[in-house]
């Protein structure tokens, strides 16, 4: 009897892991031919020279040591690292300055909060024209308003000391998408937590110290890796307003990958870059979820 | 039965021939071109008589919804992923680069078996860099042309100067320039500058006071002093002359066509683009001349070519050939062309009373009718040479622009890297 019970469960099992394979095909299918097999052909790519028309030819490492001595890709990755890690602290900061005060009980929140959300919404070409005329050097909102203090703005965008600059601050344009996550975290801390260091004799300071930073320490984490992979690809920026200039102040990887790949035809540089970016955020990735260890709190205990 | 057999072959017989006639009148053509909007009408009017007159070729113009910026990205994608058009236009910026990985079909057996006289072409256009690559001619001329300075009557009719003429030279220039650069409100903002270059990546000023890009042995010559200094007029028109907006001035005029703004007197500009302007239906105000000579130094006409090709994939060789053909030789697409003042590509059209006096039309097409002797254009042909002037020479120019550093120093700066980018291009073409 339960010899063959074991038998129809086994049956039942196998038709189970049948029906899941079958359900889910249509994913791996697409995953294997759209995203898994350009993946790997990208890395065979990676050792080859090839302008799209002519056979791919091996060259070995050849473009991965060019990588190490082109000046644009050393420039490239210096613009974007001081892009990313500007711009990704100043969104987190602006972010989670904004959910906290969007998190307080006042009338018409609802309406703040729409309208601090709403740039995300906004993205792309558009905002890039927009920011343009943001940052024009004489007709410009900035200028006009560093202006009405006394100071000549900055050329901003056509001065290579400042166009890195105008793009990071128009990165705070995208900030609603951590505030919006910050929003979430904030108000998934149980209240008693706080009741409880009311009574103990808290003040804001302490709560805010103790109890508000360490529980949405995994919401940080979250936007902090979210926010690195998304930094070190940025592109449409640099693409539609600056296209890497002036005198590559503003030349991301991204942008010199895409020159790389589609105006010059050398797809294997292209593709060694994009394999070495990969292991860039990789690398980043590993090191903050590895500190995380020191800074973030899981209520349910360490995380493993 | 033998009766149902013989009309059963008939009937089968009938059916081929029909089928197989109609699939002869339905030739399908891809065409792939960057006009679009204005330009587009003036090219689809042309196109439309090639429609109405060959019934049997489906001709279908594939359009970039991205323009001239994203055309040669998209055109190699097609080839690489083998869905490319039958015939292309290119822009000489990039055909070259076509030519060499030998996706275009050679037109010299072609040309030579309908004898078609290249001599009817506008001089320049039938030459290496081109339509023509490794002595083989790859394309035909079509919408190419000529820079030119185009100039606001009404401003020089304002400050009472007489218009620039042929044989005028850079000194003139810097005196009008200086004449027509305005402060009228006394606000300390210019209301009216007296040059723009632009962003046209001509350079025509390199070669002004006798520079080339290549020496006569074939060397990169970009430090040459002759090369140098008129790259450094160029930036000093802003820098020390005040003359001409910086880059980020002139987008304070206008985010695009700051030309036609009023507050700029003279601009270099190509030809062509006012066949686009009159079809768009603005009015044309300005007059145009041809290039400033330096003193001493002999005038020139520098030059812009597009050819039209066919992609070696097409199955249909000869109707994309009788295409070509007709496009660029024809009197019927010449002429078409030319009523809308555009730039026919061949003698007969340009110099045809119907361009020449078009109704309406100011002095511009007398101008691009009759070329100096002397004919310049960049050196395209060399390969390299355009990656090395998108990665290296724009960028430093940027500089020498803004005042950070001289003309000299970036040309010297930038010589072993471009030198390097040639020399791997030509490595890569030899294999």
């Amino acid at each position: 009897m339960e010899n063959f019970k074991h038998k129809r469960l086994s049956k039942m099992r196998k038709k189970e892991i049948l029906e899941f394979y079958l359900v889910i095909s249509p994913w791996i299918i697409g995953f294997c031919l759209f995203i898994g097999y350009p993946i790997v052909y990208s890395f065979f790519l990676s050792f080859t020279e090839w302008d799209l028309l002519s056979p791919p030819r091996f060259i070995g490492i050849k473009n991965y040591v060019e990588l190490t001595i082109d000046p644009l890709s050393r420039q490239s990755l210096k613009v974007t690292g001081i892009y990313t890690i500007a711009s990704v602290f100043i969104i987190l900061g602006i972010g989670f300055s904004i959910a906290l005060l969007l998190n307080q009980r006042i009338r018409g929140v609802y309406i703040f909060r729409v309208l601090f959300y709403l740039p995300v919404v906004f993205a792309g070409v558009a905002v890039a024209l927009l920011w343009m005329w943001i940052f024009n050097p004489d007709f410009g909102l900035i200028n006009y308003l560093l202006s009405l203090v006394g100071i000549k703005g900055p050329a901003w965008l056509y001065d290579t000391k400042y166009a890195l600059w105008a793009l990071i601050i128009m990165s705070i344009w995208g900030a609603g998408g951590p505030m919006l996550i910050y929003l979430a975290g904030l108000q998934s801390i149980p209240t008693q937590l706080y009741e409880a260091a009311i009574i103990d004799g808290a003040g804001p300071w302490k709560k805010f110290w103790h109890i508000t930073i360490p529980m949405i320490s995994p919401v940080i984490l979250f936007n902090l890796v979210i926010g690195f992979i998304s930094s070190f690809q940025v592109f449409t920026q640099a693409f539609v307003m600056t296209n890497g200039g002036p005198y590559h102040a503003t030349l991301f990887y991204v942008l010199y990958l895409y020159q790389n790949a589609f105006k010059y035809f050398k797809m294997g540089f292209a593709s060694a870059q994009a394999w070495i970016l990969f292991v860039i955020i990789l690398t980043v990735t590993l090191l903050i979820f590895k500190s995380s260890a020191r800074w973030v709190y899981y209520e349910a205990g360490r995380r493993r | 039965m033998k009766k149902m057999g013989v009309l059963i072959s008939v009937l089968l017989l009938i059916l081929v021939v029909v089928n197989g006639s109609y699939a002869a009148e339905k030739v399908t053509l891809r065409y792939l071109s960057w006009f679009a909007g204005a330009s587009g009408l003036v090219e689809k009017e042309v196109l439309d008589i090639y429609r109405a007159k060959h019934p049997n070729i489906e001709l279908k113009k594939i359009d970039i919804p991205a323009g001239w910026g994203s055309y040669d990205d998209k055109l190699f994608i097609m080839i690489a992923g083998g869905n490319p058009p039958d015939v292309a236009e290119l822009d000489t910026w990039w055909s070259q680069r076509f030519f060499e990985r030998g996706v275009c079909v050679d037109l010299d057996p072609l040309i030579e078996r309908d004898k078609v006289d290249l001599s009817v072409f506008r001089p320049g256009f039938v030459e290496e860099g081109i339509s023509v690559y490794d002595g083989h001619m790859y394309g035909l001329p079509w919408a190419a042309g000529m820079v030119l300075i185009f100039f606001n009557r009404d401003a020089f009719d304002a400050a009472a100067l007489a218009y620039p003429e042929k044989g005028w030279t850079t000194e003139d220039l810097m005196d009008y320039g200086k004449k027509l650069t305005k402060d009228f409100d006394g606000d300390k903002i210019m209301d009216q500058w007296g040059y723009m270059g632009g962003s046209w990546p001509s350079w025509f000023e390199t070669f002004v006071w006798g520079g080339r890009w290549f020496d006569e042995a074939g060397e990169l010559s970009i430090t040459d002093p002759r090369f140098v200094k008129g790259l450094q007029w160029a930036a000093d028109l802003t820098l020390v002359h005040a003359i001409q907006p910086t880059q980020a001035q002139a987008q304070s005029i206008s985010k695009t066509g700051v030309e036609r703004t009023g507050k700029i007197a003279m601009w270099k500009s190509w030809c062509g683009s006012v066949g686009w302007d009159h079809r768009a239906g603005i009015e044309f105000r300005e007059y145009v001349t041809y290039l400033p000579r330096a003193v001493n130094q002999p005038g020139f006409t520098f030059q812009k070519g597009n050819s039209t090709v066919i992609l070696k994939a097409t199955e249909h060789v000869e109707e994309a050939w009788d295409y070509v053909k007709w496009l660029s030789y024809s009197d019927e697409a010449q002429f078409a062309w030319a009523k809308n003042w555009a730039y026919p590509t061949t003698i007969k059209a340009v110099q045809s009373p119907e361009y020449i006096n078009a109704p309406g039309a100011p002095n511009i097409l007398q101008a691009a009718a009759y070329p100096m002797e002397t004919i310049i254009h960049p050196p395209y042909e060399v390969p390299g040479w355009t990656e090395a002037f998108f990665k290296l020479f724009r960028p430093e120019i940027e500089l020498v622009f803004l005042g950070q550093e001289t003309a000299e120093q970036a040309m010297a700066k930038i010589e072993p890297e471009f030198k390097k980018i040639l020399r791997e291009a030509k490595e890569r073409v030899s294999k």
